[in-house]
């Protein structure tokens, strides 16, 4: 048996429906994504560990943000937020201090073992944004 | 065992009785769940790539998993009722009808199952829940895979051979308080159209279908509970009698019904339909065990005994572990027992009783979904905040309120072991019943060996909930 599908939505205005709909949505997303600024290019980040991350112990994160050619980013206005790398988790927040020649500190403490990242979000003393991430492996649990 | 006469008829409530059988109810829910898609894979292939502000995997990973269970549980299947993917499947049929039938051999569950446990595989070895673009690109496969087979293909035959999240969402739906049934059966002898199944046509051009039947091959009449329907509410508007209700029911009581199910037969000799439920019940646990840490110098002494620094044998092992040897040994060991117990035949003991497990394995996804939907509910906030910041360029929403969380961890974990428990006592009740209906004159016999391994099993997923949590992204061996 050949049944037509489908035309009962011709009868109900609902033919255009899902079309007028999508192409509505599409021109919305392509708007927004039109007017997204485009990023700069993001500076090179490394942090280091003292003492190694462990759940509940605060560990200060020594940041190093460099330019091209080595160039320390300097009187950035920065703001740190540590994830899990699973989505749904609290997320840590910590101030970051500027300490001269490129170097920021600071003071975080996790709150789970397993994996995060770290982002650093801000502006230059420029203005320009920043927004860089590194991965902080295998927090360890509380000893 | 018979159909006890159902509660109230949702369809006849004030206000929500009314929008559900509004002919455009079903496609208004589609339309926002696109929506919903479009933002999540936009976000996830253009977005930041990382997990926690992403709307791909938050949306995805935290509250599509634990809205779709909860409203299982609470309701019925929503979330197919909204499908997006089949929306957009009707849109692509009005270009391109289908012509096939879906071949005979493999109308079983088979294909799904395998797709079930190649996701449950792939979400471990690659960490999908930590990458946005990723789980884009998976959302982008459902939809293709719907458009390429329906187009193909006619009826639902995504839905119902294919579909891992429509298989998970059919054996979850057993447990809901709400089912489409007949409303006066008289009413149905009666019917020489029946519609409900093939569709209501235009009197002046009788090939034309105005209202299509159900589409997974659910005749209304002899229609046995929820397993297979999509809740699409076709039938509802298909009936030209307005003999079908959305009734209430006692939840889980339709697993112990031995009667044949219109288009699926009896669950005793499914086969697919019981390898499927042990997916669905060893598979939430080894899901959940894929967050703690335990499973880690596990998954390091697999590594050693097998010789390997890769991720992907390792898995391999466990997964085989955890869904071939330990159902194996517990289901099989069980059906022996009672077998022996009643002078039955093993085959006949495992495809009666495997079903009763259901509502354990519904209670270990639901504690684990719940978790991270109850913990992470309010991250939708920041993360919507800092999407329209990342496409918009302007903090349209404020800047993101990652503070923005959920409840704490530790404060879900009494709802999770609630959850827990509510399956397991869901799994004793049904075990009991279906001993009755399998031996009247020794239903405790053999219904005890199936109650070990249910408690057996609430014991280990106790044990599982109560270690601590460490969620890594780069797996044992990374």
């Amino acid at each position: 048996m050949h049944l037509q599908l489908g035309s009962w939505r011709d009868r109900h205005g609902l033919t255009r429906l899902p079309g007028r709909s999508a192409g509505a949505a599409a021109a919305c997303l392509l708007l927004l994504a039109s007017c997204a600024r485009s990023e700069d290019t993001p500076p090179h980040l490394t942090i280091g560990w003292t003492p190694l991350p462990t759940v509940g112990r605060e560990s200060v994160a020594e940041i190093q943000l460099n330019e091209a050619m080595a160039r320390p980013v300097t009187g950035a206005r920065l703001r740190l937020e540590a994830f899990m790398t699973h989505p749904g988790m609290a997320p840590v927040s910590a101030a970051v201090e500027e300490q001269g020649r490129g170097r920021y500190r600071a003071r975080v403490s996790f709150t789970m073992a397993g994996d995060w990242v770290v982002r650093l979000q801000g502006t230059r003393a420029d203005g320009r944004r920043i927004d860089v991430q590194e991965d902080v492996r295998r927090v360890r649990p509380v000893e | 065992m018979t159909t006890p006469a159902f509660g109230s008829d949702v369809f006849s409530w004030p206000v929500v009785g009314a929008a559900l059988r509004w002919k455009h109810a079903r496609t208004t829910l589609q339309l926002v769940l696109l929506g919903v898609a479009a933002l999540m894979v936009l976000h996830g292939l253009a977005g930041p790539q990382l997990a926690p502000a992403n709307l791909a995997t938050v949306l995805t990973w935290v509250h599509y998993r634990g809205l779709l269970i909860v409203a299982l549980l609470a309701v019925g299947n929503l979330f197919c009722t909204g499908c997006p993917f089949i929306l957009v499947r009707d849109a692509a049929r009005r270009v391109h009808a289908p012509a096939a039938r879906w071949p005979r051999w493999l109308r079983r569950k088979w294909p799904a199952i395998v797709l079930f446990v190649g996701i449950l595989f792939v979400y471990e070895l690659f960490d999908l829940w930590a990458l946005p673009r990723a789980t884009a690109w998976l959302v982008l496969g459902y939809f293709g895979a719907a458009l390429a087979i329906d187009t193909v293909f006619a009826g639902a035959s995504f839905c119902k051979y294919v579909c891992p999240i429509g298989q998970f969402n059919f054996v979850t739906s057993m447990l809901s308080p709400f089912e489409l049934r007949v409303r006066e059966p008289a009413t149905c002898s009666a019917c020489r159209t029946v519609d409900c199944i093939k569709g209501r046509r235009a009197p002046e051009a009788p090939l034309q279908v105005v209202r299509r039947g159900c589409e997974l091959a659910l005749f209304l009449p002899a229609k046995v509970g929820n397993l297979d329907c999509t809740l699409c509410l076709d039938c509802v508007q298909a009936c030209p009698h307005d003999n079908i209700a959305l009734a209430a029911r006692v939840p889980a009581l339709e697993i112990a019904d031995g009667r044949r199910r219109s288009g699926i037969g009896r669950l005793a000799q499914r086969w697919d339909l019981a390898v499927l439920v042990a997916v669905f019940v060893f598979g939430a646990l080894l899901n959940a065990l894929g967050m703690i840490a335990p499973v880690y110098s596990f998954e390091r002494q697999i590594a050693g005994a097998i010789g390997t620094t890769t991720e992907a044998p390792v898995l391999g092992v466990l997964f085989v572990l955890a869904l071939v040897v330990a159902p194996a040994l517990l289901l099989g060991g069980a059906a022996s027992w009672s077998a022996a117990v009643i002078g039955s035949s093993v085959r006949r003991q495992l495809l009666a009783f495997v079903y009763g497990l259901v509502p354990f394995g519904a209670g270990v996804w639901a504690a684990h979904y719940g978790f991270h939907l109850f913990t992470g509910l309010f991250t939708v906030v920041p993360v919507t905040q800092s999407a329209v910041l990342d496409l918009a360029g302007q903090a349209w929403l404020g800047a993101p309120r990652w503070t923005w969380v959920g409840m704490q961890p530790g404060t879900v974990f009494p709802l999770q072991l609630g959850l827990l428990a509510l399956g397991t006592m869901g799994s004793l009740g049904v075990t009991y019943l279906i001993a009755e209906r399998e031996s009247p004159s020794r239903a405790i016999a053999a219904a005890v060996p199936w109650l070990a391994v249910t408690l057996l099993l609430f014991v280990a997923a106790v044990w599982m909930l109560a270690q601590p949590m460490e969620m890594r992204a780069a797996g044992a061996l990374g």
